[in-house]
């Protein structure tokens, strides 16, 4: 057993701005709904949350009470603030203390930048719902993202870990894209996974294929051009299968639905596990792919069928659980060998003899 | 495999079909109730595909609405402002199949009013058209806890059939020359006849499917073919091993029909909440489509299909059957779940889709099976709808 990457994540931010909420509704699988019945955190709750087998987020929930908070800035500065890999900092939208919750923002933040100066902060700013429909567009968050902002370039000097800045809702598929986008930094081996869902996509003539983790459901990579980029970077591929039609947002709504089902069927005793379907001009399958992971694979070329995607990914699944062995791959595949996030350490590479994974013997 | 072929199909009905005032062919369902009760939001969120969450602020309705909504039948839905009286009313009251009454469970401090308002539209409306039936929609159930909420349907209850029995039925004698009103015993008939066969009381919630369930007791109570097709299906989930099969109108996520066995609460919430979640998978990837190459090998570009235009126009009534490419597979769907249970789903029309659940062991043994039946439900229930 390999030992597995461990981040330490910071979850801070006022009192009632919905950490908790995030938190339970990502990681434990609560509804939004559910979330009223949550209680103030006290002082600071710590979890492990294991993603695809190789990486545990250390997650700290720090209670926003600004006692806990002078507490953090003072005697445990040390503990709290040192060998963190990202710090999520939440605001409220609704707030009317702004001028208080920047001062505490900025404390935290220098203090953040003096002892993790390579920690990634993601600034959510929560409760968009409530403040959606009196200001449709948004005026009140360019605002307070451009002042959180010019915060953190105040107090950055020479740390070099980035800001990002998310309007989140636990409503709705926004918190979803948030901590999508948190994990996505933190998982290891993401070009080899990358590479290899390209490959697959290709070998299904598939439009993609998607990797999903399986306990919050958040997407980790996709085939062709990188999650978040912009339309124009997409590969032929995507291009020829019409992908620019797709709401660029999917992924998140993927995780919100499949979340949402899982909820029902619980209620039921039973669980989620895999699905297929026929619609419009496509061929899709959602299949359990390693312990920790599942993959989506859309198809829009009418010979495709959807056992023979299942089929394909049957096949798959012993290669793609190497990526999180930390020692490296162990399987002749030219994949691996061109990519240099794993040790490619692989028995008989030489020899023709051995099939590599990527050889189909077309 | 589930693409098999479309062939065989009844085309067309035989006989023509009259072209009908589109107004007149659809069954009337009036929607009446208190102010601020949730009439509308009961109607929009269904029917209109309105989120939940823009309830909160929908404008108070100020005239007559008529929604119509094309589904298994051709439904129309008046929405009315507040206390609306039937006298405003521009059609006779006989047009309408079913009366909803909107109640607002929180609000138990007006329940006696507006029972003694429903009572009284409901024997007017009795008298003078006795066929129509009436369903009370106790709504926003949500609020309230489990006792509560049992306490109040009770409580509502009750308060009707006390209002039915001591309400004044002489004053009414005009609109009833045929009966004696001033006969307790006719009186007694007439609130006996209503409150065993012909109200309906049904708690419901925008937020969880009992909405749904309410309006599709309500649609199936108006369905002439109701008896045919829950037979169709009750005979197709026997002989196919199934748990259970709905029949869902798809946009609304109404069951239109059922086999009936075994009905529970939780079955389903769990087969609405399914083809709801399906539907907002399948809404993220319909627009994919392949792309047509750019340069084509030899410089011919892709054959057009040119059968569309060599088609008579024709003088035909339209249907649904018209909306539909029949070379298209149908649409499917199957979610398996651990440890024993698969959902499946295939469409049936346009409008309509076969929801079923089953054991997951039977799907992987029998699925041929399963899906040759399946042609023959299909078209039997394509051929019923086809020859109304």
């Amino acid at each position: 057993m390999s030992v597995a990457a461990r981040k330490k994540v910071l979850l801070m931010g006022k009192s009632g701005s919905g950490k908790t909420s995030m938190r339970s509704v990502i990681f434990s699988n609560y509804s939004a709904k559910d979330t009223k019945r949550l209680g103030a955190t006290i002082d600071v709750e710590q979890s492990a949350v294991r993603f695809l087998g190789s990486l545990v987020l250390n997650l700290w929930d720090c209670g926003g009470q600004n006692a806990f908070v002078d507490n953090y800035l003072a005697a445990q500065k040390d503990t709290i603030f040192s060998n963190v890999a990202v710090l999520i900092y939440v605001f409220d939208i609704t707030s009317t203390e702004w001028e208080t919750d920047m001062r505490y923002f900025e404390g935290i933040i220098s203090a953040l930048r003096e002892y993790s100066p390579d920690a990634g902060v993601w600034v959510l700013i929560n409760k968009m719902d409530l403040a959606d429909k009196e200001d449709p567009k948004r005026k009140k968050y360019d605002e307070r993202r451009g002042d959180v902002v010019s915060v953190d370039e105040r107090v950055k000097g020479k740390a070099r870990g980035m800001l990002r800045c998310f309007p989140t809702s636990i409503w709705d598929e926004s918190l979803y894209k948030a901590w999508s986008s948190v994990i996505h930094t933190l998982i290891p081996n993401i070009g080899l996974i990358t590479s290899h869902l390209t490959f697959m996509r290709d070998l299904c003539l598939a439009a993609e294929a998607v990797m999903f983790e399986a306990e919050t459901f958040l997407v980790i990579a996709k085939s062709g051009s990188p999650l978040d980029s912009d339309p124009s970077q997409m590969d032929d591929n995507e291009v020829k299968s019409g992908a620019k039609a797709l709401d660029p947002q999917r992924f998140e709504k993927i995780s919100e639905i499949i979340k949402g089902f899982r909820k029902t069927c619980q209620r039921i005793g039973e669980t989620f596990s895999s699905f297929e379907s026929k619609f419009d001009d496509c061929t899709v399958v959602l299949e359990p792919l390693t312990r920790n992971t599942f993959i989506l694979i859309v198809s829009v070329d009418p010979r495709i069928e959807s056992a023979m995607l299942t089929y394909n990914i049957y096949h798959a699944q012993v290669h793609f659980a190497d990526f999180s062995n930390r020692d490296g791959v162990k399987r002749k595949c030219s994949l691996c060998r061109a990519n240099t996030e794993a040790p490619y350490e692989v028995e008989g590479d030489e020899d023709p003899n051995v099939r590599a994974w990527d050889d189909v013997g077309m | 495999m589930s693409n098999l072929p479309t062939a065989g199909e009844p085309s067309r009905p035989r006989q023509q079909i009259k072209p009908m005032e589109d107004d007149q062919k659809r069954v009337k369902i009036l929607v009446l109730g208190w102010r601020k009760a949730g009439k509308s939001s009961c109607i929009k969120t269904v029917f209109q595909k309105v989120p939940v969450r823009d309830v909160a602020y929908f404008s108070v309705t100020q005239k007559i609405e008529k929604i119509n909504y094309d589904s298994i039948i051709p439904l129309q839905i008046w929405d009315t402002p507040a206390n609306f009286e039937l006298d405003q009313l521009d059609v006779p009251i006989g047009s309408f199949a079913t009366i909803i009454f909107v109640m607002d469970m929180q609000q138990d401090d007006s329940y006696h009013d507006a029972i003694s308002k429903f009572v009284g539209i409901m024997l007017r409306a009795h008298l003078m058209a006795p066929k129509i039936k009436f369903v009370v929609f106790i709504h926003k159930a949500e609020v309230l806890s489990e006792e509560y909420r049992a306490e109040n349907y009770g409580e509502i209850q009750r308060t009707t059939v006390d209002n039915l029995d001591y309400f004044d039925y002489p004053s009414l004698q005009h609109l009833a020359t045929h009966l004696d009103l001033s006969d307790p015993h006719v009186c007694q008939g007439i609130g006996d006849q209503l409150t065993t066969a012909q109200v309906r009381f049904d708690m419901t919630s925008v937020h969880d499917a009992s909405l749904r369930d309410a309006w599709s007791k309500v649609i199936q109570g108006i369905m002439d073919i109701l008896p045919d097709v829950e037979s169709l299906m009750m005979h197709f989930t026997e002989s196919s091993g199934m748990d259970n099969s709905f029949l869902f109108d798809i946009n609304s996520g109404v069951i239109v029909g059922a086999d009936n066995r075994q009905r529970n609460d939780a079955t389903l919430e769990q087969v609405t909440e399914y083809l709801s979640r399906f539907l907002q998978f399948r809404e993220l990837y319909k627009n994919l489509k392949m792309q047509p190459e750019e340069h084509e090998s030899n410089g011919v570009t892709t054959e057009v299909d040119n059968d569309e235009e060599d088609e008579e126009p024709s003088d035909e009534p339209s249907g649904w059957w018209d909306e539909e490419d029949p070379s298209k597979p149908w649409m499917f769907q199957s979610t398996r779940l651990l440890p024993k249970t698969t959902i499946t789903l295939w469409q049936f029309t346009p409008h309509l889709a076969l929801v079923a659940l089953l054991q997951t062991d039977v799907w992987q043994a029998r699925r041929g099976m399963i899906e040759y039946n399946l042609t023959f439900l299909r078209q039997g229930m394509r051929g019923i709808l086809m020859e109304m």
